[in-house]
């Protein structure tokens, strides 16, 4: 299994002291929460033209005067308590990745691919009510996974492609990882060109070194050529060591399978 | 005198009277239940159908339960069912051609059910009038604009005219209309106006932007970005996609050209004179041209 760095873990309950301001930075997008005597202030903004190196998770940066954050959320409490929460979530609708260059998968052979999720994040303030705010790290752009432009799914499309080695992906605090494996078991070739990650139905764990992971999944294409079953494993890939679940899975499946027609998977 | 209180005991007292009372009983009978049929339809196909087929289903459920009470209440009071049918056969016909323009509606109307162009919540466009549908009825059907008019349109206009519906389908194609200076390198400006597309997260990346060139137009190369995005983004992606196209064409310095005329005399006339002159003031410029 190959190696992923280290970071130290971001999430997590804090609390801060009336008048007090924490603020963030998840890569590009810049993050600080403040508390009131009744209420709570959540600012955001997206920073841009931001290197790519630049783009790590830090707490308590040197940050930006509040008047430059470009988004303000208000959450009225009335006796606001002095803990909050912060969660990494996953995109509430499923992230399209395609691999760098299309990929031939002959009869009978089996490949694992790792692909990067982007993520978002959850503030919940006011204990009481358990208001919570979400926003993403890097907005995605939308794309549409479906036979024509009227039958099928907005997703979201996710700008990392799916890898064959764990060490081709960046390490990033803000991202996902997932493993997902594929068999092909039809009589012919099957060509990977985009592949689709139900994310809503996935939850996320942190290993020991604070890397995010969803369950893996497995999908075979079935005989009949016409229909895949995904499967959706109890947790990430034993390789990665002990993990702990961060947030759980925003659609709760039973049986954590799907069936589908080939192309409601692969595009 | 002697015969009135008798009468009146027969009237309060009577068969007739108690006839009236089970007519009025069965008529309120007949409303409550309607009343809770149609209600019941909506708690238990409210999440199976569209809202337009519950709103015909609580119609048709309320109507015919109703329809069915006063028949029996008619009955109560003495009515014969075939002589009421045979009266208001007579009296259709009579109707019909007294209101041949409400006659069209109705079947039009009863058309449109069954073909379904459209449902209440949808964006229509008829003829020019753009809005949300508030309501399909019998006659007409109620549009809101976008300027907050609420516009009645009849059933027999909608049969005829080309319908638009805006909301049937998810994602929608929005084309950029725009052109260049002839001396742009149209390979180039094909790469910025990708850019432009890639970098919007609202314009979806399947289906892919496309590009076509127009032709050669009269001061410029005529140029079509076809950008496909979410219905719910439509109006944030034209809206923000012209703003980074020109702001794309400022950096990359691609000229949207002012249109241009070339002025030539004839072939029989002196060529206009154009005098060139440097330092000039304006009042001199005046003077000299």
């Amino acid at each position: 299994m190959q190696t992923q760095s280290a970071f130290t873990p971001w999430w997590g309950d804090f609390s801060l002291d009336i008048g007090d301001t924490m603020h963030w930075h998840f890569g590009a997008l810049e993050l600080s929460l403040q508390r009131l005597r009744s209420e709570w202030q959540v600012r955001s903004r997206t920073i841009a033209g931001l290197p790519e190196e630049g783009r790590q998770v830090s707490m308590n940066p040197e940050a930006s005067p509040l008047s430059h954050y470009s988004r303000l959320e208000r959450c009225i409490c009335h006796s606001s308590s002095r803990h909050f929460r912060l969660l990494p979530v996953l995109a509430d609708r499923a992230v399209v990745t395609r691999p760098s260059t299309p990929v031939h998968l002959p009869r009978g052979e089996k490949v694992t691919l790792y692909v990067s999720s982007p993520l978002w994040i959850r503030a919940v303030v006011c204990a009481t009510a358990e208001w919570s705010l979400e926003m993403p790290v890097i907005v995605p752009s939308d794309t549409w996974f479906g036979a024509s432009t009227y039958d099928g799914e907005l997703c979201y499309a996710a700008r990392t492609g799916a890898r064959l080695y764990l060490d081709d992906i960046a390490p990033r605090a803000h991202r996902a990882l997932t493993q997902v494996s594929i068999h092909n078991k039809g009589d012919d070739t099957l060509l990977l060109e985009r592949l689709k990650l139900p994310v809503p139905f996935l939850s996320l764990y942190a290993t020991e070194n604070g890397v995010l992971w969803t369950e893996s999944l497995s999908i075979v294409r079935e005989q009949d050529m016409s229909t895949a079953t995904l499967q959706i494993q109890r947790s990430p890939p034993d390789t990665v060591g002990a993990v702990m679940l961060i947030s759980p899975a925003r659609v709760h499946m039973e049986k954590g399978i799907f069936v589908r027609a080939l192309n409601a998977m692969f595009g | 005198m002697d015969t009135f209180w008798p009468q009146v005991s027969e009237w309060l007292f009577g068969e007739r009277a108690f006839a009236v009372l089970r007519a009025l009983l069965l008529v309120l009978a007949g409303f409550v239940l309607a009343k809770f049929v149609s209600s019941s339809a909506l708690r238990l196909f409210g999440r199976q159908m569209s809202q337009h087929h519950l709103i015909l289903l609580k119609r048709l459920l309320f109507y015919t339960t109703l329809g069915l009470f006063l028949v029996s209440a008619l009955r109560e009071l003495g009515f014969k069912l075939s002589v009421l049918l045979g009266a208001a056969g007579i009296l259709t016909v009579a109707v019909g051609f007294a209101s041949q323009t409400s006659a069209s509606n109705i079947i039009s109307g009863l058309f449109l059910l069954g073909e379904r162009p459209f449902s209440v919540g949808d964006v229509v466009k008829i003829d020019n009038t753009m809005g949300e549908v508030l309501s399909i009825d019998l006659l007409s059907v109620k549009l809101k604009t976008y300027d907050n008019l609420f516009v009645r349109i009849p059933n027999e206009t909608l049969i005829k005219s080309e319908v638009t519906t805006l909301t049937r389908f998810p994602i929608r194609r929005f084309d950029l209309q725009i052109g260049v200076a002839y001396k742009e390198d149209i390979p180039h400006v094909n790469e910025v106006l990708l850019q432009v597309a890639d970098s919007n997260p609202l314009c979806l990346e399947e289906p892919a932007p496309a590009i076509i060139i127009q032709g050669f137009g009269e001061s410029s190369i005529n140029i079509q970005l076809s950008v496909w995005a979410a219905r719910s983004n439509f109006l944030a992606l034209k809206n923000s996609i012209y703003i980074d196209t020109k702001a794309a064409f400022d950096q990359a310095g691609i000229e949207i050209p002012y249109p241009h005329r070339t002025i030539y005399a004839g072939s029989q006339s002196d060529p206009i004179a154009v005098r060139v002159t440097r330092g000039a003031s304006p009042e001199q410029e005046a003077d000299l041209s």
